[in-house]
């Protein structure tokens, strides 16, 4: 009798190895469980956001549910009727789905009208809180002194470049005017250069990110799923 | 006529849904408050948040109408359509059982801290005099015989029945560490029961160890839910295949990049040359043989991120970041949607 954690861990195996054949060529092995895996994703997320924000934040505290009687009678706290106005936004976002009925389909654009305009300001409010303080943060002292109060020359050198590619890549996006002369051409350059190193750098870790993907996805091959497999056939 | 009104009631409405954020940021702390919003911020933005976790259905409604009309039609792929649906609902049906078998778990749990709670809030009301509740005694009367009524409750949960082997000697520690709660809190509602006069220890006491109870059952519990049918279904779902095809889909990238680096990638400047320089050390820095190459890789490759890579991806976020709140702000007053608010051409 095969159990339900071998089973789990064989089905692992197989849609993984699915997922791999499509590397020969797109087939129907691959269709079916990529098509399972959309099915399952999309059937996860709902009920996700459900669990984790909706009855929690809203409809357990707009139903009162989150009070407690106590066993004198008293109560945890008051019920808030503030909480109805919850229905509100609720019955607003009950509006994109107008978008299924011709005749009413304009009303879908009330709500992603008003959903576009509180993500403009949410963008405001995220460019100067975040923004900003990395701004500040990236100039750095050029000249860092040790606890002996020498001079740090690596980390002074670190600081100096870390600033100059900042600006001679802020430099090279800087299309107000024309860039003329022998020095603003050198410093859009190193900026291009610079950005070279950042995009060399950058592919390094993405494939070194999927490449950890990879080889957990062959230790779970090699180790759980073969392992399992011999525990079933032999 | 019509169009034009809906065009300026759509403008209207994304000028109105960003004016809350806009001067929550810009107004000062104490003009907020004045005006009663510090107080309500969480709400408000939740209720920001309900709006939007309302358009999590669409997403399904579109999927049932292309999905569900090509397996009643019976078009081709309708096979996979099918699959897709199974998928979908069995993950609905499955996830929602299994986060309610857990709300059930967490309501047999939360009966001890209510109790603590409650016993919390005789010592403040009793403290501060409170008027309207009654007497001290009572109240206290009324905690330990719900308390008392409460550890009696606890032992059809005190074994190791349900729970995996390999679980096992957890499950043991955390029913000893409820039953050393349990006759602590005996102790202390004995305590409470021949109390003359009013002293904040022994509501304390109970506090404590009724809370120790609940976060300690409530780990045992969902120890034994783990072998319920739900669990290994949504386990299966979840870790068998989403979490497995999930990692696979993305781990497939590795091969495509490469292929594509191979293919394409040709140092045929210096900026290439850079590129690929940069890209060598990140990925040797971060693999055990670079031990053979230098010892210093993964300091290089450290420095790498940290000082170049950072600056120069922190310069282009800094003006995509002017760019991305020049758009916002056109969104906003509704001066870039120009196509988006005009009527559909028949």
């Amino acid at each position: 009798m095969i159990s339900f954690t071998s089973l789990t861990i064989l089905a692992g195996g197989i849609a993984t190895l699915a997922i791999y054949s499509f590397l020969i060529k797109e087939n129907p092995f691959y269709r079916f469980f990529e098509h399972l895996f959309i099915g399952i994703a999309a059937g996860f997320i709902p009920i996700y956001t459900i669990k984790g924000f909706l009855w929690p934040q809203v409809l357990e505290p707009m139903l009162g549910l989150d009070i407690v009687t106590y066993p004198d009678g008293t109560l945890s706290k008051e019920y808030s009727t503030s909480y109805l106005l919850f229905l509100m936004p609720m019955f607003f976002g009950l509006f994109y789905y107008a978008i299924y009925f011709k005749k009413i389909a304009w009303i879908a654009k009330l709500a992603i009208g008003f959903a576009l305009g509180y993500s403009g300001a949410l963008t405001f409010k995220g460019f100067f809180a975040e923004m900003l303080p990395q701004l500040e943060s990236s100039f750095k002292p050029l000249v860092v002194l040790g606890e002996t109060q020498a001079v740090d020359w690596g980390q002074s050198a670190s600081n100096v470049i870390f600033v100059l590619t900042l600006l001679s890549v802020m430099y090279y996006f800087f299309f107000t005017f024309k860039r003329s002369g022998t020095g603003s051409e050198a410093v859009a350059t190193s900026g291009r250069l610079l950005m070279m190193v950042c995009f060399g750098a950058f592919f390094g870790s993405t494939v070194m990110a999927r490449m950890a993907l990879l080889v957990e996805r062959m230790q779970f091959l090699l180790t759980d799923w073969a392992g399992t497999l011999g525990q079933i056939f032999l | 006529m019509e169009s034009n009104y809906r065009k300026k009631l759509i403008r209207l409405l994304t000028f109105l849904g960003g004016v809350y954020f806009f001067f929550e940021f810009v107004l000062p702390e104490a003009a907020l408050e004045g005006i009663g919003l510090a107080d309500r911020h969480t709400e408000i933005s939740n209720g920001f948040r309900a709006f939007g976790a309302m358009a999590v259905g669409l997403g399904i409604v579109n999927l049932l109408l292309v999905h569900g009309s090509r397996v009643l039609m019976v078009r081709k792929n309708w096979s996979y359509s099918l699959i897709l649906l199974g998928g979908l609902f069995s993950m609905m049906a499955v996830a929602s059982l299994d986060w309610l078998q857990g709300e059930r778990l967490t309501k047999t749990a939360s009966v001890y801290s209510q109790l603590a709670d409650f016993s919390a809030v005789i010592v403040r009301d009793h403290e501060e005099k409170k008027e309207g509740v009654l007497p001290l005694k009572e109240r206290t009367s009324y905690l330990t015989t719900a308390a008392e009524a409460a550890l009696i409750k606890l032992d059809p949960h005190l074994n190791t029945q349900n729970v995996n082997k390999e679980d096992t000697l957890l499950s043991r520690s955390y029913i000893e560490k409820i039953s050393n709660s349990r006759m602590e809190a005996g102790s202390y509602i004995t305590l409470l029961k021949g109390l003359e006069e009013f002293s904040v220890e022994p509501y304390d006491g109970v506090k404590k160890e009724l809370s120790t109870i609940r976060s300690e059952l409530q780990k045992l519990l969902f120890l034994k839910q783990k072998n319920a049918l739900i669990k290994k279904l949504y386990e299966f779902l979840y870790q068998g295949l989403f979490v497995a095809l999930g990692s696979a889909m993305f781990s497939l990238l590795a091969m495509y990049i490469a292929a594509a680096a191979y293919r394409a990638f040709r140092i045929k400047s210096f900026e290439s040359a850079l590129m690929m320089g940069a890209a060598v050390i990140v990925m040797l820095g971060q693999i055990p043989f670079y031990a053979y190459i230098s010892s210093d890789l993964p300091f290089l490759r450290a420095w790498l991120l940290e000082v170049p890579n950072s600056a120069a991806f922190r310069a282009i976020k800094i003006g995509a970041s002017i760019a991305g709140l020049v758009m916002a702000f056109r969104m906003w007053f509704s001066i870039e949607s120009e196509s988006f608010s005009h009527e559909e051409k028949a």
